[in-house]
Formats: C-alpha cells, sequence, structure tokens
C-alpha cells in the first residue's frame, strides 16, 4: 500500500515537471528499441543507484518509467550533495557491500577507487555485442577529452587518458573568467589575458565601480584551489609545471609558481572581498550574481546562474573569456566531469551497464541539457543539437559558447594521480592562508608546503 | 533626598536589565528570524547585498517545499520528498524515545536505588556511549545492518538513536529518582508495594516534570541527529535533518526553501518546549534548592 502510493505520487511528479518527457515516450522506446541489444536480458532484477545531487540525476528521475517499461528493471536510487555523497559511497565501497551498483563518479575520484580494486573497467561492456550495439550508441560522439579523463592506467604519478575507461562521462565543467562586460565596457577596462593584466583590472573595478574587483573561493576545504587558480598557474608555466614531479617530488615551491601565487594572492589582498578565506564556491558565485565583483575565475556551469534573471542581477551583463594565460598566451584550464561508473561489488552488473548506457545515450543526454540544463554536454551531437544552442547561444552575447568551446580544446585534468590529494590540498591551501595574512613570504610558505607534502607522499609509501 | 536618589538608582538599575533582556533577547532570536525572512523571500532578495528587509513577502518556497512546484527555484529542482523526510523524523524520534524511557526507566531506577557490585562502572559505560564519536558505532552498524537487513529501516534508525538518547535518559532520570526522599518509597514498602509498584506508584508520578524534560530533551536531540541517518537511511527513511541539505545542488543553494525546511523542522521542538516550559524549568532546578 504505501509503495504504492509512492509510485502513484512519483508519477503525479513526473507529470506536473515535464509533460514533455511523457509526451515523447513512445517515440523515445522506439529509439532505444533500435539498438540492436536485448533492453530485457535484466528483467526484474532491482537495481540501486547511488548519485550526487545534480541537474543530471534530476533529469532522469522523471525518466525512470521509461527505463521500466523499456527494460523491466526495478530502479531504487539515493540522491545526496557532492560531500554526503562522497562519505557514504566511500562507505559501501571500502566495505565491498555493492549497496549501490551505479555510482556518479570522475576522474580524480577513479583514482581513489581504483587502487583498491573498488570500481570495474568499463571496457568490457562497451566490446561485448550483447551489452552494447556500438553504432547505435557511438562511444566516438563524446567529446574526446572528456572521455579521456576518465581513463588511466593506474600508474601513479603519470597516465591519465591511457588505460581502461573506468567512468562515462554526464556533464563537464571547465574553469574560465567571468566579468562583468558592463563595467569593463563603461571605465574601458581590457578583459586580461595574463596575471598581471588581471590584477589590473581588478585594481581598476575597485577603484572605479566601488566593488570588489575579483572574487574566488577561499575557504582551506577541497574545493577551493581545483578551478580558477589551478587553471591559471597551468596556463601560466604554459602545462609544464605540475604539483609533483615526475619523481614525485613535491613541486609547489617552482620559481614560477611562487612568482603567480604570490601575484594572484596579492591581487585578492588588494581587490578581492575581505572576507575570502571563508568563502565557499557558492558564496563566490552568489556574490558575482548579486553585482558585487567584478570578475570571478571558476566553472564555466555558474553561467546558468548569472544568467538567470531570476537569481541574478547581472544577467546579460557578464561576458566569458578564457583564463588568463602566461606570456605565451595559451590557456590549459583545469576541468571536471561527472561520469557513471559501476561498483565492483554489484550483483547485477548487466543491469548496471544497461542502465549506463541508457543514461549516457544521446536522447536521454540531450534531454537533460534541454528540460533541466545539465551543463556542459558532454556529447558533440547534443553541443550542436539547435536547441541547446538556442537557448545558451545568447549568453555573454555568444561568449559563452564560444569560450567554453575554446576551452575545452586545451583544458586537461589539472592534477597529477596519486591518492593523498585531499591531503595534498589541505597543505597547500594552509600556505594560501599564510600568504594572504602575511605570516609567511609566498617563497617561504611554499616551500614549507613542498617539504610537508613530500612527506606526506613518503608516509603513504607513494614515494620511496 | 535619599529616597529620591534610591529610586533613580532603582529605575535607571531596571531600565539597563531591560536593555540587557532585549539585547539576549535579540540576540536569541535574530537567527530564528533570519531564517523565517529568508524563507519568505524570492531567490534575488535573499542574495541581495545588503541585506534587504523590505520585500514582497512569497509562499513560494514552501509551496516547492510541500507540493513541489518548481516556479521560485529555478531549473535545478528538489522533490517534495520534505514531506514524507516529515514523517520519518516524527516516526523515529517517537520511536527512539520511548524505547528510551522504556529501557531508561528500570536502568535508572536500580542504578538509584539498588546496589550492586560494578554499578558504578556501569552507569560510567552507559554514559561513555555520548562521548565516544560518531564514527566509532557507525562503521560496524552500517556493516551489520547491511547483513540483517536493517539498514534503511525505521526499526534500524530506532535503535541506532539508542546510542544518543538512551545514555542520556538514564543519567537525567537517575539523577531525578535520586532527589526523591528514600523514606517515601520505605513508606510505600511498608504499606506493602513491591518494588515495581513503588516504581510505577510513587517514584514515577513524582518525577513526572523530570520525566518531561527527559522526554522533550531527548526527543530533540533524536530530531537533529545526523550522521546516523546519513549512514544508515535511505531515500525512504531519510528524516529531516538529512533531508534539509538536499537543497545544496551541484550548481546553485536554494536557500529560500532549505529555510523553509528549517522553520518546518523546527515547529515540534518549539510548540513542545512551549508546552511543556514550565515542566522544564522546574525540572532542570528541581533539587536546586533543599
Amino acid at each position: 500500500m504505501r509503495l504504492h502510493r509512492r509510485s502513484f505520487m512519483g508519477l503525479m511528479l513526473a507529470m506536473s515537471t515535464t509533460p514533455r518527457a511523457f509526451a515523447q515516450s513512445d517515440d523515445s522506446l522506439a529509439y532505444f528499441r533500435r539498438a540492436k541489444i536485448n533492453w530485457r536480458q535484466a528483467e526484474g532484477q532491482p537495481l540501486a543507484l547511488g548519485m550526487n545531487k545534480h541537474p543530471f540525476t534530476e533529469s532522469l528521475l522523471p525518466l525512470i518509467p521509461e527505463f521500466k517499461e523499456l527494460t523491466g528493471i526495478n530502479l531504487d536510487y539515493l540522491i545526496l550533495p557532492e560531500n554526503e555523497y562522497f562519505t557514504r559511497l566511500a562507505a559501501d565501497l571500502s566495505q565491498k557491500q555493492g549497496e549501490f551498483s551505479v555510482i556518479m563518479t570522475g576522474p580524480m575520484r577513479n583514482w581513489q577507487y581504483v587502487t583498491p580494486g573498488w570500481i570495474d573497467e568499463l571496457d568490457p561492456f562497451l566490446k561485448d555485442p550483447k551489452l552494447t550495439d556500438p553504432a547505435w550508441y557511438k562511444l566516438d560522439d563524446f567529446i574526446p577529452g572528456l572521455l579521456s579523463a576518465n581513463r588511466w592506467s593506474g600508474k601513479i604519478g603519470a597516465g591519465v587518458g591511457e588505460g581502461p575507461l573506468y567512468s562515462i562521462p554526464v556533464m563537464a565543467e571547465g574553469y574560465i573568467l567571468h566579468y562583468r562586460k558592463d563595467i569593463f565596457d563603461q571605465y574601458n577596462i581590457k578583459v586580461p589575458t595574463t596575471i598581471d593584466e588581471m590584477a589590473e583590472a581588478a585594481r581598476l573595478v575597485k577603484k572605479h565601480a566601488g566593488i570588489a574587483g575579483i572574487v574566488a573561493r577561499g575557504t582551506p576545504n577541497v574545493a577551493a584551489l581545483a578551478t580558477g587558480y589551478i587553471s591559471g598557474l597551468k596556463s601560466y608555466t604554459g602545462g609544464e609545471w605540475s604539483e609533483i614531479d615526475s619523481n614525485m617530488r613535491a613541486n609547489l615551491h617552482d620559481p614560477q609558481a611562487v612568482k603567480y601565487t604570490e601575484t594572484y594572492i596579492d591581487m585578492i589582498r588588494e581587490s578581492g572581498p575581505p572576507n575570502w578565506a571563508n568563502l565557499q564556491w557558492y558564496d563566490a558565485m552568489e556574490s558575482f550574481a548579486a553585482g558585487q565583483a567584478g570578475m570571478l575565475g571558476d566553472a564555466d556551469i555558474f553561467a546558468a546562474t548569472f544568467e538567470d534573471p531570476k537569481r541574478s542581477k547581472v544577467a546579460g551583463k557578464v561576458g566569458y573569456a578564457l583564463i588568463p594565460g602566461g606570456s605565451g598566451g595559451k590557456t590549459i584550464a583545469g576541468l571536471w566531469t561527472w561520469a557513471l561508473g559501476i561498483n565492483k561489488a554489484a550483483k547485477n552488473k548487466t543491469a548496471a551497464w544497461l542502465f549506463i548506457q541508457w543514461a549516457t545515450s544521446q536522447r536521454t543526454l540531450l534531454r537533460a541539457t534541454l528540460n533541466y540544463r545539465n551543463l556542459n554536454p558532454t556529447r558533440t551531437s547534443v553541443t550542436t543539437d539547435p536547441r541547446v544552442k538556442e537557448m545558451i547561444g545568447s549568453w555573454g552575447g555568444g561568449s559563452y559558447v564560444e569560450t567554453t568551446k575554446k576551452n575545452f580544446e586545451t583544458a586537461r585534468i589539472a592534477w597529477v594521480p596519486q591518492p593523498e590529494r585531499t591531503r595534498l590540498r589541505d597543505i597547500r591551501a594552509r600556505a594560501h592562508h599564510a600568504i594572504y595574512f602575511k605570516r609567511m613570504s609566498a617563497a617561504d610558505a611554499l616551500k614549507k608546503a613542498s617539504a610537508d607534502l613530500d612527506r606526506v607522499l613518503k608516509d603513504a609509501g607513494i614515494r620511496p | 533626598m535619599s529616597t529620591q536618589a534610591s529610586a533613580r538608582s532603582r529605575l535607571s538599575r531596571s531600565a539597563a536589565i531591560a536593555v540587557g533582556a532585549f539585547i539576549l533577547v535579540a540576540w536569541t532570536v535574530f537567527p530564528f528570524l533570519w531564517i523565517l525572512l529568508t524563507s519568505l523571500k524570492s531567490p534575488t532578495d535573499i542574495v541581495a547585498v545588503p541585506p534587504t528587509f523590505t520585500f514582497t513577502p512569497t509562499l513560494n518556497n514552501y509551496i516547492a517545499l510541500l507540493f513541489g512546484d518548481q516556479s521560485g527555484g529555478g531549473v535545478s529542482t528538489t522533490r517534495p520528498d520534505f514531506p514524507r523526510f516529515f514523517v520519518n523524523s516524527v516516526i523515529i524520534s517517537v520511536g527512539a524515545i520511548a524505547l528510551s524511557v522504556l529501557v531508561g526507566i528500570p536502568a535508572a531506577y536500580a542504578l538509584a536505588r539498588f546496589d550492586f557490585p560494578l554499578k558504578g562502572a556501569l552507569a560510567f559505560i552507559f554514559m561513555s556511549f555520548r562521548f565516544v564519536p560518531f564514527i566509532v558505532f557507525v562503521v560496524p552498524l552500517y556493516l551489520i545492518y547491511q547483513r540483517v537487513g536493517l539498514h534503511n529501516t525505521h526499526l534500524g534508525l530506532i535503535l541506532a538513536y539508542q546510542l544518543i538518547s538512551l545514555p542520556f535518559t538514564i543519567w537525567l532520570l537517575r539523577s531525578f529518582f535520586m532527589e526523591i526522599p528514600v523514606e517515601i518509597q520505605e513508606a510505600a514498602a511498608i504499606d506493602g508495594c513491591s518494588w515495581l509498584g513503588v516504581l510505577t506508584r510513587v517514584i514515577l508520578p513524582l518525577s513526572l516534570p523530570g520525566l518531561a524534560v527527559t522526554v522533550i530533551l531527548g526527543f530533540m536531540f533524536c530530531w537533529n541527529a545526523f550522521n546516523y541517518p546519513l549512514m544508515l537511511a535511505g531515500r525512504n527513511t531519510f528524516p529531516v535533518t538529512v533531508g534539509a541539505i538536499q537543497f545544496i545542488s551541484y550548481e546553485q543553494v536554494l536557500w529560500g526553501q532549505m529555510a523553509a525546511a528549517t522553520i518546518i523542522s523546527a515547529l515540534p521542538q518549539l510548540i513542545l518546549s512551549l508546552m511543556v516550559q514550565k515542566y522544564i524549568v522546574r525540572g532542570l532546578t528541581m533539587g536546586a534548592v533543599k
């Protein structure tokens, strides 16, 4: 009885939120049945999904009846926000319980899960003609850089983009510069292409417009350094620099890294908001959306908020550009993809793969972007769909589409694959706060951070 | 002259107390008021800098929360799971505190009135559950629950919540029981009461205020629990605490709905505390003056 009521409620909701999905249902089933596989080979099996709270996830919920009709698989799911999701997922994976068969993961997460053998390689599923129709599924429709970011050879310190595929990307974010085009135009400020120009632009915005010249994440947690800062540093060094060198030695104190970090943090101290050290990603995003800052170097998908007049005071006033590069002018930004993978302890892997194939098919991903603004798309066919172009084409006078496209051509995973990433970022965040509060010079703080990191790498047995 | 001066000083003293009291009340009420205002704002008003106090109030956040209308909340959506989360919270918290009281009364009575070996150590062991970090219990519980099928069930959570409410119940009730003079108990025994009779006919009625305090405070602890349900519950059994964080999405936070959820979640505690306020004050100060 209770179950009945629940599914009824779900149905009502699905109908009230996305009538389109239902109207297309028959059409949709015909589309999936064109794949030359038996969709009902796992009929009647239960399948549990562990998902992050995300527009992509939400786009799937109204489609669950369709998946059930197509496959006969009984879906159950758990959705949590990122931090809580990864806590819960770690419990499941590490205890090898197989609570969730399909999980939401991504490149840097995979590095932690591959070494202890917690997740499955997906290539065998892709190659099995009983499970996948390659002509229908069109793996090569995925943007190459995004797919290869989810490959890893398993070798610590190298091999991203090589070896087995561990997850299939459903969304991608790259890091770009969001700036207030109206203010830049009004005061004749040049859109920066180097870190020095960026510092100068921040100063000018603060002086003329009386708001923070730049806003950025600043809390000492995991996410704080992963976006605009690291993208700028990678670009500044022409992609040569990594936080750990090829001998697995910490390289935070590299002279170029010191110089860039110093300029970056000085810029934030001089022209940024006074409470930088306490800003979460959403604080940074919302303060930009509220018109309180001139620039933000962060996830491109924040544009969805900035361009929505219901949530933003700067809709139509934002310009988008590549993160300022080095003297060579080439930008090498970081990126992240949310992706679907399979828990190695899962009991019903055929059902799990059928779900992934359905959820990452052209049609499902297109619907996620059109109906739920799942950005940025990972399939070329979605990016080039006229309806998607219509949706985001006007953002920043066209500069959003142009910038993200260009950005993904050179963007790559900014980190060296190793399992101690969380501690690395804690160490570095402490160094940044020490520089910001003038407790240490940039050179000293980063030298100390390098020494600390070396110790961590040694303790973890990553370096002899 | 002197009477005038003393009257003036009395006046200024009560004025000072009034100001102090006002600051204290404002200090206490402000966060609640702030959340209440946020829950009535539209998204642009919420992020407005400086914060605005004059805005057109909207019930959209509450409507979205309870009925799932997304018109006020942008594109990324939140399913209206909230009503179910609320019911879960009620079931689990009431169940947990009922079980705690049921088990805790005899335990507290024994610890208060009977002498047996290792009594002190036993009482301490109960207490120690309160200051061991939850993570020590939660991983084994996760494994056991997965195996025996208690995972994602109300019963499983009610049992896990005993780690929160039972030690607290035992210790609080024990101290209330100890307040009651032994002579009353002995008189009842002389009149022919068994020890159970003493407990149910004499001790419990006398410690009703204490019992009320225990139930209310225990209920609040259970209602506010976050870590156990995060790890041990599922979609069908999440309480409001875990439910409230569902408003943090990937590229946005639905502050308005989160605030609305907070207000609704706080209501039961607020109503309960107001209802039994006089018991709480009496209970907390019981035995303060002998």
